[in-house]
């Protein structure tokens, strides 16, 4: 399926939750992956969402930098 | 302590001296608990809090109150804490989530017939023979109030809730915006009308729009942080994220057979001294499961390094999801010795922690050749542990932090053919660090890859890995 993260187009396996498709980002833009943890993740309406919350196909989500 | 008190009692009481006329109604809310028995004695006293003024409190959660915690999930009858916990709260109804699901329908039917509120969900059907009670709505009198809730369970693209097919085997689903207006006569007999979803926070904004006639829906699935709640076609939505951080108290001031007013706030559960002791009692209770010390199966000699747990890893990850590969990134090997004897559930939670779940997808010997590389880079150059193929790895020097060349080999070590299709298992964290070219991203199972684990030595009985490994190293 594929995923919006932070305008860009992420294709990730069925079934990712919130935390996989900002790993993929991560190592995709050359972000510390044990640092994950540290960044905030929001909806299309801005609301916090965590690493946990299930994902849908063309689902648009954005992680904040701190 | 006495903070965290003051601020319930004042927030329920600046509410409840605040009505000239008309009845108050209060629903205290939760969603996506998911297994979260740690939070459960901060639950209860904030419940017993608010009924010692209010005791007409409606208590409901959204669904999902399970899976998440192995201390929950793994307990014989499965969820009992849970079910135990919110037995004991009180809680007055809770929506099915698709999680409910995750230990098929006879596990729901045990799991529904030990709890002592009833599930809602109107846009399931239910044979007699799966022994699942479920209600499409409950009607409940606050003083003298109705309060008609309506349940509404999830459903995905492919007609059935986001778990694995055979788990809801014999049930079926209809899509919420077909049965919603089958009950629209509940809502003109009833002074409060409650949508209580599992269906995600986008969704329940469509439903808003579609039924303006309901005064609240109380969400979940998406573990969506509301500050309190939202209003969306005049409609309060509720949620508030997943296992527990606060829960949802909303006032619905009701006149003249209509809520005239309503609020949502959030009551956080973040003071573990503020507990409920009866709930903390059980709480200590299921910590000391037996489960946990559950013998699974043997190790014959003692292992020493990641390599042979790693291996022994992907080998229960193949066999279990019947793949011809599995692997596995170095790190997520979290033991590195394990004595000769007797290997408990502890141990294999402790051996792969993450509550990971398996990924399988069908990959070229040359989709595997570069995902393997991808996970080696992603993995702080650390090469992943294989089963069901071998590795020589060269590297560009011996500080191992560049391959030069990888060569791998299927298991009568023959050369991998790097054109032919193969059937591979990996965890969600390796299917998404190895950011490599591949047609079949995959598809995420509903187990974690340390039952996986489990499952396959309880089959196995004894095994031995001593000095086992799936690659060479050579610069």
């Amino acid at each position: 399926m594929t995923i919006i993260v932070n305008n860009s187009k992420i294709r990730i396996f069925k079934g990712a939750k919130v935390g996989d498709a900002v790993l993929r980002w991560a190592v995709r833009n050359r972000f510390d992956i044990s640092q994950v943890s540290s960044l905030q993740v929001t909806d299309q309406w801005g609301h916090l969402l965590d690493n946990a919350a299930p994902l849908k196909d063309k689902q648009s989500i954005n992680i904040l930098y701190q | 302590m006495k903070k965290n008190f003051l601020s319930i009692a004042t927030l329920v009481l600046v509410s409840f001296f605040g009505i000239a006329h008309g009845e108050t109604v209060r629903i205290l809310s939760s969603n996506d608990m998911h297994s979260a028995i740690e939070k459960m004695p901060q639950y209860a006293a904030i419940v017993d809090s608010i009924r010692a003024i209010d005791p007409f409190v409606l208590v409901i959660s959204a669904g999902d109150n399970r899976t998440g915690n192995p201390y929950n999930d793994l307990y014989e009858p499965v969820s009992y804490p849970m079910i135990s916990m919110m037995n004991l709260i009180g809680f007055d109804a809770s929506a099915l989530g698709n999680h409910e699901y995750d230990s098929k329908v006879e596990g729901l039917a045990k799991v529904i017939s030990l709890s002592n509120f009833p599930y809602l969900a109107a846009n399931i059907t239910c044979p007699p023979e799966s022994g699942i009670r479920v209600r499409p709505y409950m009607v409940f009198d606050v003083k003298g109030i109705k309060v008609g809730v309506l349940g509404i369970t999830q459903v995905g693209d492919n007609g059935l809730p986001d778990t694995h097919p055979d788990n809801v085997k014999g049930l079926s689903f209809q899509l919420p915006e077909e049965v919603i207006p089958q009950y629209k006569w509940l809502t003109e007999q009833c002074d409060v009308n409650v949508l209580l979803t599992h269906v995600g926070f986008d969704v329940d904004i469509e439903l808003a729009k579609q039924f303006p006639y309901y005064d609240l829906i109380i969400s979940s699935h998406t573990h969506t942080q509301l500050e309190g709640g939202e209003i969306h076609s005049g409609v309060l939505i509720t949620q508030n994220g997943y296992q527990l951080p606060r829960v949802t108290l909303t006032t619905l001031e009701v006149e003249g057979g209509k809520v005239v007013s309503k609020k949502a706030e959030n009551i956080y559960l973040n003071n573990p001294n503020r507990h409920a002791e009866a709930a903390e009692a059980l709480l200590k209770h299921f910590k000391n499961s037996p489960e946990m010390e559950r013998v699974v199966g043997y190790f014959k000699n003692d292992i020493n390094g990641y390599d042979p747990l790693g291996v022994m890893m992907c080998d229960a990850w193949l066999e279990e999801c019947e793949c011809d590969i599995a692997l596995e990134n170095y790190g997520g090997v979290r033991y590195d010795y394990i004595k000769a004897g007797p290997i408990t559930v502890k141990d294999i939670l402790n051996l792969d922690p993450f509550l990971n779940c398996p990924v399988v997808m069908t990959l070229t010997g040359k989709e595997l050749h570069d995902m393997l590389i991808a996970c080696f880079k992603a993995d702080r150059n650390r090469f992943p542990i294989t089963s069901g193929c071998t590795a020589v790895v060269t590297y560009t020097d011996a500080s191992k932090s560049s391959i030069k060349k990888l060569e791998l080999f299927d298991t009568n070590g023959k050369k991998l053919n790097m054109k032919k299709k193969y059937r591979v298992v990996t965890n969600n964290y390796v299917a998404s660090i190895a950011d490599s070219p591949r047609q079949d991203q995959g598809v995420r199972g509903d187990v974690t890859t340390s039952d996986l684990i489990t499952h396959w030595l309880e089959k196995k009985g004894t095994v031995d890995y001593q000095g086992r490994s799936s690659f060479t190293e050579k610069w």
